[in-house]
């Protein structure tokens, strides 16, 4: 019998089918994600009887190995609501994807143009576009934080000019938790003209993501945080928008013809995958997707939410500890204690078998807006259960006692 | 609980701890330690590390010995800062590089803090103390 979602508890317990849990309360899922073992089976699987190079071979294994290639592309489209799989460019990860769109979108951009970035957003989200700035002379304009630290819209909608050309946040930022309105920054960036891009890493992860209801142009994410391997991940866009960009890495497989005097390039999404692909992490990330559907991306963030928002609760019964980020943060509590600083709780922590993140989570801009130098996050995960915010709680008790 | 003054008196001490109180300890001689002007902990004495950070200032004296003024702003590093100091401070600098850091302080590692991998400061720390003795030795 069906129980009325209502009633369903907030939380499950799927730590069995992590093999490196066991025990161990894993609290850093916004850096990278542990792997489900059917996501090592599947990594397994391919190098060991189905491993074959992809677009090339004239055997049997070549092309069934292709075509899994490419259903890993239909696999991601369908996870974000793409519209076809030729909008689906595999990427190492959201940063080379970022840089992807900074290096071969950016090339369009002149003097005087304008970028729009928020105080909350990762170097990845930084630094590319200072690479451009420094090549290009545009500028970068930064929207500030409201006080329960989300993007300030209001101030962001405000900073937008004729001459800002495109607007770049995170759906879900990675020290915060905050989640951006991505619907309302969409409209307002289109207003002027502009093109919005989404880092999605921490969000992917997260909540059910649909980038052609969200309306932004350009929407990215990485493959570890989301229970798949390292060095794989995806950059979306409109197949007219990805058509119109020019290649940034020149070599095998993004080319039509070659000849010395004139090379003409492979449509997208071949045009931006130059040499070998990451071929079997295409694999892993689509098993990795399959898993998470499995499961069902509302069920995960209400799971997260309900950790999360136990997180908070919990820690805000110490008195000598700071919250940061809204209270419908999603599954990331970012935290300081007074006199202690984020790597004694880490190294603390980290003795009772609780792993978190102390430092600036690559994100000192935003480090300076909090005013600390660094945070303790914790971050949940679909293997956390709520014994993992009693045995956090306990942590934090040690760490008082030991502080005194 | 006082700072002890010697490294094997802290050794000996350490040992007699239970967990909690080793942390304590390290902290106190973190708090112990003599103070790093501010105005000398900049980019040039900062050593690359993640989390917490580590400020490192060698004083060679006119004799041949080496004076450190170190710092680090997280509280059990900065202990091991100064359980490090007591090891090197005021030696001569080919005492310092005959003597094995890391396994003298083996018996301190508590949570993996002197593993390389994971936050550079204490191992980067070393590395700077045995590069300028080496080259004061030279």
């Amino acid at each position: 019998m069906n129980a009325p979602a209502a009633i369903l508890p907030a939380t499950f317990d799927r730590r069995g089918d992590f093999p490196a849990i066991k025990g161990w309360s894993y609290l850093d899922s916004a850096a990278t994600a542990q792997k489900p073992q059917v996501v090592i089976d599947a990594i397994t699987r391919a190098y060991a009887t189905d491993y074959a190079t992809v677009h090339r071979g004239v055997y049997a294994r070549s092309a069934s190995m292709t075509e899994a290639y490419e259903a890993a592309r239909e696999r991601v489209a369908r996870f974000i609501g793409a519209a076809s799989p030729d909008e689906i460019v595999f990427v190492r990860g959201a940063t080379e994807a970022i840089n992807l769109v900074a290096q071969s979108w950016g090339r369009r951009l002149q003097p005087g143009d304008r970028i729009l970035i928020s105080a909350l957003e990762h170097h990845s989200n930084i630094v590319p576009w200072q690479l451009l700035r420094d090549r290009a002379g545009i500028e970068i304009d930064v929207a500030p934080l409201t006080e329960d630290h989300r993007i300030d819209l209001d101030a962001l909608e405000a900073l937008l000019t004729p001459r800002t050309r495109l607007v770049s946040i995170a759906h879900v930022s990675n020290v915060l938790g905050s989640i951006a309105d991505v619907a309302r920054v969409a409209k307002a960036a289109h207003a002027v003209g502009a093109k919005l891009l989404v880092d999605g890493c921490q969000a992917a992860p997260r909540l059910a993501v649909d980038v052609q209801a969200l309306g932004c142009d350009f929407y990215t994410f990485s493959g570890h945080k989301l229970y798949g391997p390292t060095g794989i991940g995806v950059l979306w866009a409109y197949g007219d928008v990805l058509a119109d960009m020019p290649p940034w890495h020149g070599g095998g497989a993004m080319i039509e013809t070659v000849s010395f005097a004139r090379t003409t390039y492979a449509p997208p999404p071949a045009r931006f995958e130059a040499g070998t692909p990451h071929i079997v992490g295409a694999l892993g990330l689509a098993a990795a997707i399959d898993y998470v559907e499995s499961i069902g991306l509302e069920r995960i963030a209400r799971h997260e939410e309900a950790l999360g928002r136990a997180a908070r609760d919990m820690l805000r019964s110490f008195n000598s500890i700071r919250l940061f980020g809204p209270e419908d943060s999603a599954g990331i509590v970012s935290f300081a204690m007074d006199g202690v600083h984020p790597h004694d709780i880490g190294t603390i922590l980290d003795e009772a078998g609780i792993a978190i993140r102390a430092g600036h989570h690559c994100a000192q801009p935003l480090m300076e807006t909090l005013g600390v130098p660094a945070t303790a996050r914790a971050s949940f995960g679909i293997y956390n259960i709520d014994e993992d915010v009693g045995r956090l709680a306990a942590g934090i008790e040690k760490i008082v006692r030991i502080f005194g | 609980m006082s700072a002890p003054q010697s490294f094997d008196d802290i050794r000996d001490e350490f040992e007699f701890l239970d967990r909690e109180d080793r942390y304590r300890l390290l902290i106190e001689l973190g708090r112990a330690l003599e103070p790093m002007p501010e105005a000398l902990k900049t980019d040039a004495t900062k050593v690359r590390g993640c989390s917490a950070q580590v400020w490192v200032y060698p004083v060679p004296q006119p004799d041949g010995r080496l004076h450190f003024l170190a710092d680090s702003d997280a509280h059990i590093t900065k202990g091991i800062v100064a359980l490090i100091l007591a090891l090197v401070q005021d030696r001569p600098a080919a005492d310092i590089l005959a003597l094995d850091i890391r396994e003298r302080l083996a018996p301190f590692d508590l949570a993996g803090q002197l593993s390389s991998n994971r936050t550079q400061g204490i191992p980067n720390m070393i590395e700077l103390i045995r590069a300028t003795a080496a080259r004061l030795a030279a």
